[in-house]
């Protein structure tokens, strides 16, 4: 019997995790949040901006992250425009640019920000997998990587980017990351070397990679998966999707870690009989 | 000549650039610099579109061919063609004093829609695929056999849980909060990251540096030549 539950069937596994998501996204139950100092920093962060400082948001991601960046996405660029900030929006990889115009659609309009004025797309420019060719360009002279907007406007007839010319005029720089070119490169061309601050948005995943440029004050705040944007929702008292998800993805964490304990328990047993 | 020009122009470039970073203010050297990301961009560009040419005449030559799983490849051409058809073309429209390019990416566009509600959802699908194999994987490999993986266990469950409110709502039920001095398990997960996996990270990071440096000295002054498809010299 122990033996047979050990050697359990994978699809019973994966049916369970199934039915524990479907409970968790069917009857969701608020949860105590507590703000983690990564998150709270990132925060903290983006409340000390100024109305008409200039602030690059790079949405270096693509769909298959979508539903655990694009919450904390919606929501920093909320705060962003609450704090009537100029956003430059802007992508190193061409599936960034569906998630930027659906930001865009979710909250810039919602808001009555106008384009050119309050916020401006600058599109998708193709740097190579270390993005380097864009990101030390954009540290020299923005103009001459991105010529026009996305819209096709020319850039010295944008109002937001009059006077705005490389890095020296951009107060902050958030990158959206779920690989590469995103937050790594910008940290190691944008940061160490024009002292760009740099706020990382990245996948529960890759988040412990970047603990270090945290902790040494190459990251201004790290907000790490779909928890760390239920977590901003919270701070800036909007929920959306990701408080919305949060019950689900509890109780699919939940689920694993009760199967990792219940297969160590089975090995105990399982020992026990065998050493008799 | 065929490969002295290659490794003087990958010599020339990279001195630049390595030259740049450490004396910025050098006109010459940072308008050189400029010349070179500019040429960067626009070579970068033309080898998306070789790479979307050399993927459509692969798969022309097996539909064409009939080679096995034909069928795949030619659902991959159409699927090409019918996004090509609606995210290309685009206009202008005057808007105020400006004229606005409308394009068949834009929020609200065929192009767009077809992004948005047939490959992301088949995207996030193929991704989210991977907590159900994370599930089964645990299941079956996470096993306290010895000291070390006991370890890793205690350490990875404390973090999962720590992850989540549902973690913490589970803590304070339980009034594990002595166990660590009153700190609730956000905390113990955050000092577990923050400190001994950060150290770990960092030393691997600082390896892997010294490795690129070393890795781009050889290719610079042309020790490592394997980039033209040859050994080390």
């Amino acid at each position: 019997m122990i033996e047979r539950l050990a050697n359990l069937d994978r699809r019973f596994i994966f049916l369970l995790l199934v039915l524990c998501i479907s409970y968790g996204l069917l009857f969701p139950k608020p949860l105590k949040i507590s703000i983690d100092p990564p998150v709270k920093a990132a925060y903290d962060t983006i409340s000390q901006l100024q109305p008409g400082d200039k602030v690059i948001l790079s949405f270096d991601y693509g769909p298959s992250v979508m539903p655990e960046l694009q919450p904390a996405a919606l929501a920093i660029l909320r705060h962003c425009f609450m704090k009537k900030a100029d956003v430059i929006l802007m992508t190193l990889w061409n599936e960034g640019l569906p998630m930027m115009s659906d930001a865009i659609a979710s909250v810039a309009i919602p808001m009555g920000e106008k384009v050119n004025q309050d916020y401006v797309d600058l599109g998708f420019k193709w740097g190579g997998v270390t993005g380097s060719s864009v990101i030390e360009g954009l540290g020299s002279d923005i103009k001459s990587v991105f010529p026009n907007t996305n819209g096709g406007s020319p850039y010295d007839r944008v109002p937001l980017l009059k006077g705005v010319k490389n890095f020296k005029d951009i107060k902050l720089l958030i990158s959206f990351t779920a690989g590469n070119p995103g937050v790594d490169e910008y940290i190691q061309y944008a940061n160490a070397r024009y002292h760009l601050p740099i706020v990382g948005v990245v996948t529960k995943v890759t988040a412990p990679k970047e603990f270090p440029f945290l902790n040494s004050g190459q990251l201004s705040g790290l907000v790490a998966g779909l928890v760390g944007g239920a977590e901003y929702e919270e701070l800036i008292d909007h929920p959306g999707f990701g408080l919305a998800g949060l019950f689900a993805l509890s109780t699919a964490q939940v689920t694993i870690i009760l199967f990792i304990l219940a297969a160590n328990v089975l090995q105990f047993f399982a020992g026990r009989k065998k050493s008799k | 000549m065929r490969r002295q020009l290659p490794l003087l122009v990958l010599f020339f470039s990279g001195m630049t650039m390595l030259v740049d970073y450490f004396f910025p203010e050098t006109p010459l050297i940072h308008g050189t610099r400029e010349v070179f990301l500019n040429w960067g961009r626009i070579a970068l560009t033309f080898a998306m579109i070789l790479g979307v040419m050399n993927l459509l005449i692969s798969n022309l030559k097996k539909v064409f061919l009939q080679q096995s799983g034909w069928m795949y490849n030619m659902i991959l051409l159409l699927s090409f063609g019918i996004t090509f058809w609606y995210s290309v073309p685009f206009h202008f429209v005057k808007s105020g004093e400006y004229f606005s390019m409308i394009k068949g990416t834009d929020a609200g566009s065929t192009g767009f829609n077809i992004f948005m509600n047939v490959y992301t959802p088949l995207s996030s699908t193929m991704f989210s695929l991977v907590a159900f194999f994370i599930a089964s994987a645990a299941f079956r490999a996470f096993r306290a056999k010895n000291i070390e993986a006991t370890l890793l266990l205690g350490s990875a469950i404390l973090v999962m849980l720590g992850s989540i409110p549902l973690g913490n709502s589970l803590y304070d039920r339980f009034h594990l909060a002595t166990w660590f001095g009153s700190h609730n398990l956000s905390w113990v997960a955050n000092f577990i990251q923050d400190v001994p996996m950060s150290a770990s990270q960092r030393a691997i990071n600082l390896g892997v540096a010294v490795g690129i440096i070393s890795m781009s000295m050889k290719i610079l002054l042309g020790i490592d030549r394997s980039y033209f498809g040859e050994g080390e010299s």
